[in-house]
């Protein structure tokens, strides 16, 4: 077995265990009602779209886009900037074992996205069969190309003209060509592709992959290990500065910085937000207003993790701030920011035709939120 | 100010430290020294209430954490040997941290925050996160954020560890200052440095104090010449420890 094979087959083992723990925890019962939820709403969506609605256009952004957010797995260790270096010139099975796992693992994601687009596509647009492979293999080329660059240390903005370039062709209705400018990134990854392994990089790579690994894992099971991505967000910092951290004690101040910047916390926020007012949108029927509760509820839940986390590798374990008081810290951001996403749902809902419903998702959702705060402790 | 009273404890399953007593006075720099695995990090995370004893007492200025969680630790500050910081905060929003944890006056901490960044030399980097920082700067601002604190009692674990001599020297005088209101448990390897700083030694071994007193006071104790070094005492007391044993 060669090293490559044998960190896969331990990437898998590890897959298979955490898949075990996700299977038993209750969120994932959420997880498939929100996708239950989300597929019938999407249908009464499609039975009720026409030729007039913009699919293509939705498509063309969609293809724009695919080769961005990747974070690909080189299965590089820290141990290996030591025992690796000798053998770096020769383990080139290695290098096209990476290389393809994440062309796989890009063709996924890219099919994963057909499932939702293309319903909306054959609908809106009169396409033939031959004209659908083809959306579908530019789509998957484009992905791939994507996670190649990261790979390669290419840029991905490189591929972005090409991606415009299929988006194009798909809008002048030239759609059985899209897939002619997302086979040129491949001759500019190839030339440009590396030819030992770039250590460092791919270590980088690697620990960004796992930590997104991690935190996915984390909204089921507590790893208290894993690690935060930082945005500085100097704006909201200094205003936050001025109006309220300067006021604060300790533990609100530590936990607002933290929840400020953190990728888990505000943007999770933020995300789940915006794929619940999407959710709206295409439902429109008198269970709009229940929306609400289901978002509020999964962000709560994810919530409750993510202090333990803070809490496992902390400076406040020796400070004069006890336990209590971090709970305390933690709730009143929590609150206030579930609270205040619970608003502009219930607002929303309203906007969306929710009636008596809104007051009922309104009220189910301080109930949930209450219910999660709870368990910090 | 601070007392340790026939401390027993450890890990769940592991018993390490045996009837470990000292006591770290006033004005006083006390290396707490011993080889590796002798129990130096498990005391000091008992003193800071990391672990709960089996049995015995540490008391710090009369208060133990039993008594007051809060009012106890507000009268210790801690400089771990692996530098501790958060990701998510610049080192001035660390040092705020500090501040509004042990309740120091904010003009204080600022003036305190000045000119102990200017002398360790990290004025530039109160802005950056600690994702920037290389070895050396995390461990400084450690060192920045107890010191500003100026609590009772400060605790040191292997402060010098990734420190250039420079920043080594600024640290030892920035500590024979701070002594002066206050006391110092210092846990070290570097001998030679200790010899010149500390006004005691608490030396541990397996678990169990061996020797404690100056270095005077040792040399007498293993019948060494004037002129034995810290090095040479130290040896000789694990060697007299094991024959004995």
């Amino acid at each position: 077995m060669n090293r490559f094979t044998s960190r896969l087959g331990s990437w898998m083992e590890e897959v298979v265990k955490y898949s075990r723990y996700v299977a038993n925890g209750g969120l994932l019962f959420t997880l498939y009602f929100t996708l239950i939820y989300g597929a019938f709403v999407y249908n009464n969506f499609l039975e009720r779209v026409d030729g007039a609605f913009p699919g293509v256009w939705i498509a063309a952004a969609v293809l724009f886009i695919m080769p961005l957010g990747h974070r690909p797995r080189t299965f590089i260790r820290d141990a290996d900037q030591v025992f690796l270096l000798p053998e770096l010139g020769e383990i080139r099975s290695y290098m096209i074992g990476v290389r393809l796992f994440n062309i796989a693992f890009a063709a996924l994601r890219g099919l994963l996205v057909l499932l939702v687009l293309l319903p909306l596509l054959v609908r809106t647009e009169s396409y033939s069969g031959v004209e659908v492979l083809a959306v579908v293999v530019t789509m998957l080329m484009l992905s791939a190309a994507g996670r190649l660059a990261k790979v390669e240390g290419v840029r991905e903005w490189l591929i972005l003209p090409f991606a415009f370039g299929s988006g194009v062709l798909l809008l002048i209705d030239w759609t059985l060509w899209a897939w002619v400018p997302a086979l040129a990134p491949f001759i500019l990854l190839h030339v440009k592709r590396n030819e030992r392994i770039p250590l460092l990089h791919w270590l980088v790579l690697e620990e960004k992959s796992r930590a997104q690994f991690e935190r996915v894992i984390s909204w089921f099971v507590d790893l208290p290990t894993s690690k935060e991505e930082v945005r500085e967000r100097r704006l909201l910092t200094r205003l936050l500065e001025k109006r309220v951290l300067r006021r604060v004690d300790a533990s609100r101040y530590v936990y607002g910085l933290r929840i400020l910047r953190s990728n888990d916390s505000l943007d999770l926020i933020l995300r789940l937000t915006v794929v619940a007012l999407i959710v709206m949108w295409m439902s429109g029927g008198w269970y709009v207003g229940f929306v609400t509760p289901l978002f509020v509820g999964l962000t709560a839940l994810q919530l409750v993790p993510l202090f333990k986390r803070l809490e496992a590798v902390s400076i406040v374990s020796w400070l004069p701030v006890t336990r209590d008081e971090r709970i305390e810290g933690y709730s009143w951001w929590a609150m206030r920011l579930l609270i205040a996403q619970s608003t502009v749902l219930v607002l929303a809902s309203i906007a969306f035709g929710a009636t008596w419903d809104a007051a009922v998702g309104f009220v189910l959702s301080i109930t949930v939120i209450r219910y999660y705060l709870g368990r910090l402790k | 100010m601070l007392h340790v009273e026939r401390l027993n404890g450890g890990y769940i399953g592991k018993q390490v430290l045996h009837n470990v007593s000292f006591e770290v006075g006033k004005g006083e720099l006390v290396g707490l020294i011993g080889l590796n695995g002798a129990g130096k990090s498990t005391t000091i995370k008992h003193i800071l209430g990391l672990l709960s004893p089996l049995s015995g007492t540490v008391k710090i200025d009369g208060e133990t954490l039993s008594s007051s969680e809060k009012n106890y630790r507000k009268k210790v500050s801690y400089i771990p040997e692996t530098p501790i910081l958060y990701e998510t905060l610049t080192l001035r929003e660390h040092i705020e941290l500090m501040g509004k944890a042990y309740d120091v006056d904010p003009d204080d901490l600022a003036a305190r925050t000045k000119r102990l960044a200017k002398e360790m030399r990290m004025e530039k980097q109160l802005g950056w996160f600690p994702s920037v920082f290389s070895k050396g700067m995390r461990q400084k601002a450690m060192i920045l954020c107890a010191l500003v604190t100026k609590t009772p009692l400060l605790i040191v674990d292997e402060p010098f560890v990734g420190l250039d001599p420079l920043a080594i020297r600024q640290l030892l005088s920035l500590f024979d200052e701070y002594k002066q209101d206050c006391a110092i448990l210092m846990s070290t390897h570097i001998l030679e440095t200790a010899e010149r700083h500390c006004d005691r030694f608490v030396f541990l071994h397996q678990g169990v104090v061996i020797a404690n007193g100056t270095a005077a006071q040792l040399r007498e104790k293993y019948q060494l010449s004037p002129d034995a070094t810290l090095d040479d005492i130290y040896v000789e007391a694990i060697a007299s420890e094991e024959r004995s044993s």
